[in-house]
């Protein structure tokens, strides 16, 4: 009973050593994890197939290196689908190290697959002032973005043709760890919308999934690994999935930590309200009264 | 300028750019942006003298004529509908259209032109038959052109009159004024068109993509501003030799180094396919792929220690609330990693047994009980925005910048 009483109140140092030995074991040795993707995965990929062929889809990256490891994953997973079916997409970003990020990403599957930057993808690359910028976009894309990271005018890539205000996209992709869907949803109205979040706000986004206002959502890493499994994405060393089938192994542990953790606590309570109470202690005898 | 738009031009629009907005060259470029910038120190001059309370009226008057514009551009019609029917003896068909504003400027006209001014056009079709809602059926034949619709295209002139042609299979046909509307030909059936245009009264609309423009450069500034308040604290800091100058030190390293590297190299291309990579490049990835991105995903990983230590300690079930949390917590978190699906991958994939999977269960728990959830905070949070909006605007919100003195 003294053992578990302990429980209840575990060193936090012990817990960190926990998270860190349970997220790095399953990166030293790697297990094939396959995970079944949600209604909301396949519905992201559904949409996708029923655009029509050469029709400009926006991957717009609101997201920086602090949400990386969720976010790369998810906007990777997404863009390799996009060069597979020779979809074009134009990354975008109203978060300032997004677009850059995404680019690393962009170029190494474009080495992959084999596909060529001003064709298959383009990068409008970050603009400030995200409700502004999204109003305008509506009105004259061309107008607002007006050049892409390689200074050039977007208007000269053949894959931009047609596209003359964002309503022209067949389909916004967005990336974040933020609440700027809310932008997205306020001001792009009649484009079609998906996106791709953090897993800590995941759960506010599922309204606008049964709304109909997303036409896909993926969440956080496992979203991410949804995303490759559903989709066949295969690494150049022959591995089925990408950083989020990768980093299944280490949520997958650490989920069942925490929830050992949980249950560790509450058992550590229990067992300190059956605890006897601590007897009284016994009444001294003064020393020498005897005499 | 836009050369097709589906709203009417701006306010003053064609004025503005041919007397206002105009293509500048040689002298006249450099005499206007000496001009500019001994505009903008003298406007700053003027505000210092203001004081905070003349500071505060121009925040005030600002914002307000920024939200009026914006609520204008949202409430005006922009016009671009337009609804309409066509009588055929007893019979009424309906006619749908789109409008747009184009400024057909002459061929091989230079760039900076004076536009011409904007004419409406209109593109509809009078349906015969009515289109087929069922979007499941997908092997409906295609509409076609003289069977289930007509084609009528035109332009709007000056007086209001439209001059409209209707598609025939020996070629545009032009309609003739009625006496309510036009005289169409349905397959040898005379008809009378009666158009219903949306008014089109936005004349804010146009003016969207220049304010953005203008709000991006305005956006770009701020971070100007920024950099300059965080070079003045760090800079004092450094000189004084202050507590924890070390850090200020480090700032000045990681901006300079950024900003040096991330412009210089800028000067250089390069190819995926060398290795060999320029000085520059390479210490732009240095200060970016090497100290900027792990530090912020270093700095953010450290949530997951914290998020683990507080639910250890907060997940206590005290009471049926907490318990019924902590049983859907596990089950979310199970039924979202591969590990926890395994747990329930005996089961079927379909059939009324599949809804037991934790996936699924998982599933069902985000999409419909938290959806619900969260749609009623967001209505709660909507409401107070709205109302916080509306202060701002109205500049009854006693917050910085409106209600303090600065």
């Amino acid at each position: 009973m003294e053992f578990l009483t302990r429980l209840r109140n575990i060193d936090r140092r012990v817990i960190s050593t926990l998270v860190i030995l349970v997220l790095v074991l399953p990166m030293v040795l790697p297990v094939h994890l396959p995970t079944v993707a949600f209604p909301a995965t396949r519905e992201l990929r559904a949409f996708i197939d029923t655009l029509p062929p050469g029709k400009l889809v926006i991957v717009a990256c609101d997201w920086d290196a602090s949400t990386k490891g969720e976010c790369q994953p998810l906007t990777a997973c997404v863009m390799d689908y996009l060069f597979r079916r020779h979809q074009p997409f134009a990354i975008f970003g109203l978060a300032p190290q997004g677009p850059e990020l995404a680019q690393k990403s962009a170029e190494a599957l474009a080495l992959k697959l084999k596909c060529t930057y001003g064709t298959d993808w383009v990068n409008f690359g970050f603009r400030p002032n995200g409700a502004q910028t999204l109003i305008a976009m509506m009105n004259d894309l061309p107008g607002v973005v007006k050049k892409d990271i390689k200074d050039q005018p977007i208007t000269t890539y053949a894959m931009m043709k047609g596209v003359k205000k964002l309503p022209d996209v067949g389909l916004i992709y967005e990336v974040t760890g933020t609440g700027i869907l809310d932008a997205y949803l306020q001001f792009c109205g009649g484009v079609s919308l998906a996106q791709g979040c953090t897993a800590v706000i995941g759960p506010e986004q599922y309204t606008y999934l049964q709304s109909g206002q997303l036409k896909g959502l993926l969440v956080g890493l496992g979203g991410a690994a949804q995303f490759e499994t559903f989709t066949d994405f295969t690494e150049p060393d022959g591995y089925k999935g990408g950083q989020g089938m990768r980093g299944m192994g280490s949520q997958s542990l650490g989920h069942l930590l925490v929830m050992a953790l949980i249950v560790m606590g509450n058992l550590g309570v229990w067992a300190a309200k059956r605890r006897p109470p601590a007897e009284p202690p016994a009444p001294e005898t003064p020393v020498g009264d005897a005499a | 300028m836009d050369k097709e738009a589906p709203y009417p031009p701006g306010l003053l629009q064609d004025w503005l750019v041919r007397n206002v907005f105009v293509h500048l060259y040689t002298w006249q470029f450099w005499l206007a942006i000496a001009v500019t910038v001994v505009a903008f120190f003298a406007l700053l001059y003027a505000m210092q003298r203001f004081g905070s309370a003349g500071r505060r009226r121009l925040t005030v008057v600002c914002t307000f004529l920024a939200g009026f514009y914006y609520a204008l551009s949202f409430f005006l019609p922009p016009g671009h509908t337009l609804a309409g029917k066509v009588i055929a003896g007893t019979q009424t068909y309906r006619f749908e259209g789109e409008s747009t504003w184009l400024r057909d400027q002459p061929e091989g006209a230079p760039e900076d032109a004076p536009p011409v001014p904007a004419v409406r056009h209109l593109a509809g079709k009078i349906l015969l038959t009515q289109p087929v809602e069922d979007s499941d059926a997908k092997d409906q034949p295609e509409p076609q052109e003289g069977r289930d619709f007509i084609t009528v295209e035109g332009t709007q002139g000056p007086d209001g009159s439209w001059q409209l042609t209707q598609t025939t299979a020996g070629g545009p046909r032009p309609l003739a004024a009625a006496e309510r509307g036009y005289s169409v030909d349905l397959n040898g059936v005379a008809g009378t068109l009666l158009l219903n245009p949306a008014p089109a009264l936005n004349v804010a609309k146009a003016y969207e993509t220049p304010l953005g423009n203008f709000l991006m450069v305005m956006g770009s500034f701020t971070i100007g501003l920024g950099v300059i308040n965080l070079l003045m604290i760090h800079g004092r800091t450094l000189a004084t030799g202050g507590s924890g100058w070390i850090n200020s030190l480090g700032f000045f390293v990681g901006f300079l180094g950024m900003t040096v590297f991330g412009l210089w190299q800028t000067l250089y291309k390069v190819d995926p396919a060398d290795p060999t990579i320029p000085f520059a490049v390479a210490g732009y990835r240095f200060f970016f792929d090497g100290l900027l991105t792990p530090l912020q995903s270093t700095t953010f990983a450290l949530l997951g220690f914290f998020i683990v230590s507080a639910a250890y300690r907060a997940f206590r079930i005290q009471n049926t609330e907490a318990a019924l949390m902590t049983i859907i917590a596990f089950v979310v978190m199970l039924g979202s990693v591969p590990l926890g699906q395994l747990l329930t991958a005996w089961l079927p994939e379909d059939g009324p047994a599949s809804l037991l999977r934790l996936e699924n269960v998982a599933n069902w728990l985000l999409t419909k009980p938290n959806a619900a959830a969260f749609r009623g905070i967001l209505f709660g949070a909507a409401t107070g925005g709205f109302a916080l909006s509306l202060r701002v605007w109205l500049s009854l919100e006693g917050g910085a910048y409106l209600g303090k003195e600065f």
